[in-house]
């Protein structure tokens, strides 16, 4: 099957945050409402274990969403007391982020393209890299987002566990454990776990990276 | 510090080599001696302790670069070997995070950020002083102009203790700024939102009291256009004046019955 080109990529989000239902638009499209939430709650518990259960109101914890869709984790992790910015390409998605509000701060852009003059204790791209079809701007996607861990940080990133690369419909490209791994060390990041997430045969789970050097 | 007062903070620079694609633009900002060499890098060279690399990391297309193109450059430094990197974006909002990606990947130790004065005109916010380094050497402090050297004593366990808790305590002082300076970014954006919904309020107003206003006028013009306000007219001055009124009204009234049609044709609602 021949994959979408980024543009077509793009498109294709857009419309989807437009036309589908809050949590089937950025979820997952063959789940219904209901089933989707709880595919938000299992990940979301998920990201908990990893980001810890502490908070602190006058010294919060700063959290990259990277890919937020409609954000959903990124409210409910700015109720933990925890400053999320939340990134997505999608303008509409985007907009519907706004209107929502919950504290999060929401801006259009890229994964890669992302500045900000300030690192994160954790940066999560919840099962959005491999919607990105082509390798370089992957590369540079993870490359990016490893550049704005802060030292002792967490890099959390959704997708399959195997070794190696494949292919999902027109829009999925999986990339395996063995290029997550080798380009995360180059960048100072120490591979902790991945851990599937154990939902209705889903391949995908979370890679776990820290920052230590 | 200005541009120009950067190069003289390196001692034994023999050789400039510029890693971004600024032609001379930045060469003539950092006001190169003629005595020093100055060239483009060229990938794969070897350079020598007394070569200064150089480049221009920002946001402008053309003549400054992307972080990852000088990476390259700096694993080409030899130990012990300078970089300087200019970075284009404004101290506030400055994303170091890919910077300093490539220094620490490359193996350079960033020694100083120093900010640059005038930078509107030249697009340059800061420079970001480095070294390749195969041990830590000692940071320098802001209060410092003594040249920059790769090859002072290694901190001792103090200076590093020194080191780790300043980054420690500073960090837990961050978050609450982090936390204010969003805040107040959320706040000034609510209150642009708000001017924005009031300009939109005051102009639609402002409309509307200018169409009230355009729609008196057009009932004055045709109140004093219509007969009833002549012929009235006409009176109250033969009125005011008695000794002219035998003569003034019924000339007034003869002129209003042969304008009568001109009276009629001007626009507007007849009163």
């Amino acid at each position: 099957m021949t994959v979408l080109t980024e543009a077509e990529v793009s498109k294709f989000w857009n419309d989807r945050h437009q036309r589908e239902s809050d949590l089937r638009s950025g979820g997952h499209i063959s789940f219904d409402e209901a089933t989707n939430y709880m595919f938000y709650l299992r990940r979301l518990t998920m990201l908990m274990d990893r980001i810890g259960l502490h908070n602190s109101p006058a010294a919060p914890l700063h959290l990259l969403d990277a890919g937020c869709g409609k954000g959903y984790f990124s409210r409910e992790l700015a109720k933990f007391g925890h400053q999320v910015d939340g990134i997505d390409q999608s303008e509409a998605a985007i907009a519907q982020c706004n209107d929502l509000g919950g504290g999060p701060r929401y801006q259009q852009s890229s994964l890669s393209g992302w500045r900000s003059p300030w690192l994160y204790d954790a940066v999560m791209t919840v099962d959005v890299l491999f919607h990105i079809m082509d390798d370089a701007e992957w590369t540079r996607s993870v490359r990016n987002l490893a550049s704005l861990v802060r030292l002792g940080g967490k890099l959390i990133i959704g997708d399959w566990g195997q070794d190696h690369d494949h292919v999902f419909g027109s829009y999925q490209v999986c990339r395996g454990r063995d290029r997550y791994l080798p380009l995360l060390d180059a960048c100072g990041l120490r591979f902790d776990d991945w851990e599937p997430y154990r939902f209705r045969r889903s391949p995908i789970g979370f890679y776990t990276f820290t920052r230590i050097g | 510090m200005l541009i120009r007062e950067l190069l003289p903070l390196f001692d034994d620079v023999t050789t400039i080599v510029e890693v971004s694609a600024t032609g001379e633009v930045l060469r003539e900002q950092l006001r190169a001696p003629e005595e020093t060499a100055y060239r483009p890098y060229a990938p794969g060279e070897k350079m020598d302790a007394d070569t200064l690399l150089v480049g221009f990391v920002g946001p402008r297309q053309g003549t400054q670069v992307e972080a990852e193109a000088v990476a390259p450059a700096l694993r080409d430094l030899p130990v012990g070997g300078r970089a300087m990197i200019l970075l284009g974006w404004p101290l506030l909002d400055l994303p170091y995070h890919q910077v300093l990606e490539e220094l620490v990947t490359a193996g350079c130790q960033v020694l100083q950020v120093i900010p640059i004065d005038n930078a509107a005109g030249q697009g340059a916010h800061c420079a970001v002083v480095a070294a390749r380094v195969d041990r830590l050497i000692p940071l320098r402090t802001h209060l410092s102009d003594a040249p920059i050297v790769a090859d002072g004593d290694e901190p001792d366990l103090r200076a590093l203790l020194r080191l780790t808790g300043e980054y420690v305590f500073g960090d837990l002082l961050s978050r609450p700024l982090r936390l204010k300076l969003a805040e107040a970014g959320d706040r000034l954006k609510e209150q642009d939102k708000r001017i924005r919904q009031l300009e939109k309020e005051l102009a639609t107003t402002v409309a509307k009291a200018d169409a009230r206003v355009e729609r008196a006028r057009n009932d004055v013009a045709n109140l004093r256009a219509s007969t009833t306000f002549r012929v009235g007219n006409t009176v109250v001055q033969g009125a005011r004046k008695p000794g002219k009124a035998i003569v003034s009204v019924p000339v007034g009234l003869v002129r209003i019955w042969r304008k009568r049609g001109a009276a009629d044709e001007t626009p507007g609602q007849k009163i």
